[in-house]
Parts: C-alpha cells; sequence; structure tokens
C-alpha cells in the first residue's frame, strides 16, 4: 500500500455480502482509511455483489466523507454479470460504466480522465467471499500485469495461499485476523483487533470442548468394553 | 447510551432468528425469515432495475445506444421460461450466457490456474537458501503424489501404493486445512453478531 505513489489510481472492490464483514470490514476500514489520510491517490469503487452499495454505506462513505466525489473517489454501485463483467472492465472501464452510481455520466467525472482499461489501475483492492478474486486474477492480472490485494474469509485461506505463492497477489489479508495484522501494521487499531481478541477466546474454548468431547467419549468406550 | 432503532430491530430479530437453533421451530423464527426474505428479495430487486437503468436505460436515452436493446430484449426472453408454449425463445439467451461464461472461463482457468501453477509447482531445488528448498522440495513431492492418487487406471499397491499413500496424506492436510479455515470464518461470522447484539441492546459501544 505505502508503494502507492501519489496520483496514482486504485481501484477498491466490494465483493462481499454485508453479513461478512466481521471478516474483513476491518482491513476494508484500514485500507479505506490510509488511503483518505493521504488524499493524494484516486480511489475507484465498485462491486460485483448487490450488498455493494450497503457496503459502501456503511463502511467506506463515511471514511471518504472529506475526499471531493468525482475528483478523488467515484462509486459505480453493483456491476452485474460476474465473470463476464470483470472480463470487459479489463479491456474497457468507460464503455461499461457510463455513469456512475448517482447517475453522473463518466466522461463528466474527473478523475475517470484517462482510465480506459485495467492497465490504467496502479492496484485493486479486492475484499470478497464469494470467488471475485479469481475474476480479478485471471482477466487483471493475467492479461494486463494490475497488482492485486486481496481480503479474504477464513474458508479462502488455501486458494488465496496459493494465488499469493504465485505471485498473482501482492498482497493478502486473510479474515478478522488479517484485518487486525493491517491495524497493528498501519497503527489503526478498531474492529477486527476486537473480534480477533473475541475469535482467540473462542478458539480457546472450541479446544476446550474438543478436549471434554474426546475424554467422554474415550470414557464411554471404555464403560462399553 | 444511546441505543440506535434500526441496531435494536436488527438485534431482536437476530434473537428471533436465533431462537430455532437454541430452541425449536418457533413463530418468532418464521417472522423474522419471512422478514429477511422478503426485504432481501425486494432489495435484490430493486438494485436489478437500478443496474438496468444505469447500464442500457440511461445509455439508450442520452447516448442513443440502441444496440443495448438487444441485451434487454435477450434478458426479457428468459421470462418465456414461464410458458410450455414460448419456452423454446429462452434457450437463445441462456446459451448465449452459457457459450460466454464457458469462453471466458477457460481463458482464465488456463491462464490463472493451469499454466500459473505448473509453472509455480516446479521449483529450483539449487541456489536457494535450505528452508526454500525443504519447502520446494516438499511442494513438488506434494503435487506428484497427489496427482498420482488419482490415477485410478492402476492399483495402488506395492512402491506405487506408498506413493500414492503420501499423496492421500498431502490431501488430508490440505482438506484440513480448508476445514479450519471455515471453522475460522464461521467463529469470526459468529464474534461478529454477537458483538453485533450487545452493540444493538447498548452493552457496548464500538
Amino acid at each position: 500500500m505505502k508503494g502507492i505513489e501519489a496520483g496514482d489510481t486504485i481501484l477498491i472492490t466490494t465483493d462481499v455480502t454485508v453479513g461478512a464483514l466481521s471478516m474483513m470490514g476491518g482491513s476494508m476500514t484500514v485500507t479505506a482509511k490510509y488511503f483518505a489520510q493521504r488524499g493524494d491517490v484516486n480511489i475507484l469503487v465498485w462491486g460485483t455483489h448487490w450488498d455493494a452499495l450497503v457496503v459502501y454505506r456503511t463502511v467506506l462513505e463515511p471514511i471518504f466523507k472529506d475526499l471531493e466525489y468525482g475528483k478523488q473517489v467515484v462509486f459505480y454501485g453493483y456491476i452485474p454479470g460476474q465473470e463476464t463483467a470483470v472480463a470487459k472492465l479489463a479491456d474497457d472501464i468507460p464503455g461499461l460504466l457510463t455513469v456512475d452510481y448517482f447517475g453522473t455520466p463518466t466522461e463528466d467525472l474527473p478523475i475517470m480522465n484517462g482510465i480506459t482499461n485495467a492497465a490504467d489501475i496502479d492496484m485493486i483492492f479486492t475484499f470478497d467471499t464469494w470467488g471475485a478474486r479469481g475474476y480479478y486474477v485471471g482477466h487483471w492480472f493475467e492479461r494486463y500485469g494490475t497488482k492485486i490485494c486481496a481480503a479474504t474469509s477464513g474458508a479462502a485461506i488455501a486458494t488465496i495461499e496459493t494465488q499469493f505463492s504465485t505471485g498473482q497477489l501482492v498482497g493478502a489479508a486473510i479474515d478478522a485476523r488479517g484485518g487486525a495484522e493491517l491495524e497493528l501494521l498501519f497503527h489503526m487499531p478498531g474492529r477486527a483487533s476486537v473480534t480477533t481478541d473475541t475469535l482467540s477466546l473462542t478458539h480457546s474454548f472450541v479446544l476446550l470442548l474438543l478436549v471434554i468431547g474426546n475424554i467422554q467419549y474415550l470414557r464411554k468406550r471404555a464403560e462399553e468394553t | 447510551m444511546a441505543i440506535e432503532t434500526g441496531l435494536l430491530i436488527g438485534g431482536i430479530l437476530t434473537v428471533m432468528l436465533y431462537t430455532r437453533v437454541l430452541y425449536k421451530d418457533t413463530i418468532l423464527y418464521d417472522i423474522a425469515e419471512h422478514l429477511l426474505l422478503g426485504s432481501a428479495t425486494a432489495y435484490i430487486f430493486v438494485t436489478g432495475i437500478k443496474s438496468i437503468m444505469s447500464n442500457a436505460i440511461t445509455p439508450i436515452q442520452n447516448e442513443g445506444r440502441y444496440i443495448l436493446i438487444i441485451p434487454i430484449i435477450l434478458g426479457l426472453s428468459l421470462y418465456t421460461q414461464l410458458s410450455e408454449k414460448t419456452r423454446y425463445m429462452s434457450r437463445i439467451p441462456l446459451s448465449i450466457i452459457v457459450g460466454v461464461g464457458l469462453g471466458l472461463t477457460i481463458r482464465r482457468v488456463l491462464l490463472a490456474n493451469l499454466v500459473r501453477y505448473t509453472q509455480t509447482a516446479f521449483r529450483p531445488f539449487m541456489g536457494v537458501d535450505g528452508f526454500t528448498a525443504i519447502n520446494n522440495v516438499i511442494i513438488t513431492l506434494a503435487m506428484i503424489t497427489s496427482i498420482s492418487y488419482f490415477l485410478m487406471s492402476r492399483d495402488q499397491t506395492g512402491t506405487y501404493g506408498q506413493v500414492t499413500r503420501i499423496g492421500r496424506i498431502f490431501l488430508m492436510v490440505t482438506f484440513g486445512a480448508y476445514f479450519g479455515g471455515q471453522i475460522m470464518g464461521r467463529l469470526t461470522l459468529l464474534a461478529g453478531r454477537i458483538e453485533y447484539l450487545l452493540k444493538a441492546f447498548g452493552i457496548i459501544s464500538f
């Protein structure tokens, strides 16, 4: 994130259900806050999940409130079409996105000057729970070399590790733990750190239950024999 | 501590949904379930209409891009599924969706998965530091033995059986990691919901 230079353009994709914000809300908040505080980076936001609007309203919009809309940040809302849309966006962004979420024509948005395809985006920050990350890797990174940082749920840990080790991702934040690590790195303690504490306690409880369950099982088996 | 009305309603609905898990099928659960389904359907419907307006109707009206009438007609013809007589018409948009989807997926999977993963799987054992060399040996070993486990045309006995057994261990470790990740994800969701409930009922304020 610190490699992004002044004047660069980044894309934040909210491919996440609002229910999963406990997993990715922390990393999304830190990313948005970092670039909002810098104020020298152009930020494009859209989502390929229909919760894009809710996620933008609840997490990103309050953070971007001091940025000038249309010049520093723009929101395109929910982009339907899944893989087809992501592939088309890689080739022709203004061709598909003719107006932003609020109905302003793309050609009237200063932030979109010079943005034509994936090569014009310096880094993508994708927050996904359902696999949109793979579409950006396949159509943006593999064809245009666009750098991608990804945050995802713990369920996708094996996939994201593979994508990271193959160089398809330049950064990865997994689940609330990844968010907490980002909060620590950027000195912005928040909800992910709290959730991680809760998780550690819950994991200890689950381990305790596993031990009790196994002891009970062994006792029962001993009684039967 | 002030309690927001929206949060409180969300908290109450969450508790209503949990009644089925913690007690049994109740009327409270049914009410919350129907409210969730109804509001989610309405939201998705409005989002869909909004995207049709911004992606098709507005460009047609403002820019005269009449070519966009074709996808609108194709989209509408999906609804011909509802009648026996007109059902054949829905095959055209369906075949386009399947064809385009398949073409894009094949291109992506070939580039991003098959080629890239194969390239990365064969890593150097020499000229790298000791830890990396060991790691690379494990990756190559895991790939060869795991693939051999799925070669069903040969009996998995003798030396070959030992190789496939190692592959099975690697697969079990992989599935274990997947499962562990799933557990972590679900527990995070639970923790997030509990945090929400505590916030909704004014017990905590973050």
